[in-house]
């Protein structure tokens, strides 16, 4: 990794999407991935605030990153961290009050997703603030769509709907044990398998 | 400058700006979440109360009583209360499930609303779903409002019974607070609070 606006911008960013996705290459956030991708839509919503919390973070910890001594860089970047997912927490319930129900605990817990210090620690305090920006979208795409991906097998296949609406028809069986803890796994893995497929045949 | 002091300064520093955001944040949004909250209530008791047949002005009034919310609605020109609201609590697969209980003033039930549960997401959860909710319709003391496993009239929710009973459980505490504080919520006249008009 090159220093100070060393990185091509778009391989910084397509990195996230694919080969360093944070959750199908990387394996972190693997708590919220699990727990709240029982549907689509909880999927995009946990993604989607996870993006603007990296977002934010990286912005202030890569502009900050010559002034951290490196031996009080981990308690900064928590606070720095805390401080935007409870503010995010308080936007989402005063402006997405529904989500924000069904989301509930996960909101807080983003402040101890591995993804978030992760990138703090391993990019933003490296790297330029432009670069940080671009990683910080790429990640967090990455983390969003994997989600998304993710809720939606568990949503069709478990309910036989898709944000809500149903595909199946009237006459579908929901496979219940997708939409429960097992289900996670189960998908997740295959999502998994696929990838490393995919990659194996690439090569 | 010891390395100490530099230390101590610049998390201080840190912790300082980040307490001024966070202080912005809170009170740009504390009145849209307060709103936020204050109309999913009233939603909530609006569907239950069941006020649509009624088409003259009312007021929605809210009080506490043994800790427990409890809503009413009351004609503003005339004051009689059309209606009631009590939460009620059960005990969930995943956690505690909140309901919210419209009763009329004879202590039959209009309706019943989950105000917020942690159950399973297709299975548990169902006990939000229609089908399961109007099965308390017309209920009152007395009736057995259980699940059919524990003896009752309630068809619980297949794969769900423990989810379903939590609700029983809650629908049941509630119209037993509404038969023990009936004078206070039908005449009681002091420290209710006005929340709509």
């Amino acid at each position: 990794m090159a220093g100070d606006g060393g990185i091509d911008l778009f391989k910084n960013f397509t990195r996230g999407l694919w080969s360093e996705n944070p959750l199908c290459r990387l394996l972190l956030g693997m708590c919220p991935a699990l727990a709240v991708t029982t549907t689509a839509i909880n999927g995009l919503g946990m993604g989607l605030a996870t993006l603007l919390v990296l977002f934010f973070s990286n912005l202030i910890i890569s502009l900050l990153r010559h002034l951290i001594p490196s031996k009080v860089r981990i308690p900064s970047f928590i606070i720095v961290i805390a401080s935007f997912v409870t503010m995010i927490d308080l936007f989402m319930e005063g402006f997405f009050f529904a989500l924000h129900r069904e989301l509930g605990i996960f909101i807080p817990l983003i402040v101890v997703n591995c993804i978030i210090l992760g990138r703090a620690e391993a990019f933003a305090s490296r790297n330029s603030t432009l670069d940080s920006l671009i990683d910080a979208l790429g990640m967090g795409a990455g983390f969003t769509i994997s989600l998304l991906i993710l809720g939606s097998i568990r949503e069709i296949v478990g309910m036989g709907t898709i944000f809500g609406v149903t595909v199946f028809g009237e006459g579908y069986l929901p496979f219940i044990v997708m939409i429960l803890p097992p289900g996670a796994f189960i998908s997740l893995g295959l999502l998994l398998g696929i990838m490393n497929r995919i990659e194996a045949i690439r090569r | 400058m010891s390395e100490a002091k530099k230390l101590i300064l610049v998390l201080a520093t840190i912790c300082f700006v980040a307490a001024l955001g966070l202080a912005q944040v809170h009170q740009l949004t504390e009145e849209r979440i307060a709103a936020a909250r204050l109309e999913f209530e009233l939603r909530a008791v609006r569907e239950v109360i069941a006020l649509d047949h009624v088409d003259i002005p009312v007021i929605i009034e809210r009080k506490e009583l043994a800790g427990v919310p409890v809503y009413r609605a009351v004609g503003d020109i005339e004051p009689v209360v059309l209606g009631v609201a009590v939460v009620g609590y059960g005990r969930g697969f995943a956690g505690p499930v909140e309901i919210i209980v419209g009763i009329d003033s004879k202590g039959v039930i209009t309706g019943i609303e989950i105000l917020s549960h942690r159950e399973t997401p297709g299975l548990g959860a169902r006990i939000t779903e229609n089908f399961f909710l109007n099965e308390f319709k017309g209920k009152q003391l007395g009736d057995e409002i259980k699940i059919k496993r524990d003896g009752g009239e309630i068809d619980a929710i297949t794969g769900a019974t423990v989810s379903a009973r939590a609700v029983s459980e809650g629908v049941e505490a509630a119209l037993t607070l509404f038969f023990s504080e009936k004078n206070e919520i039908l005449q009681g006249e002091t420290e209710w609070q006005v929340m709509e008009e």
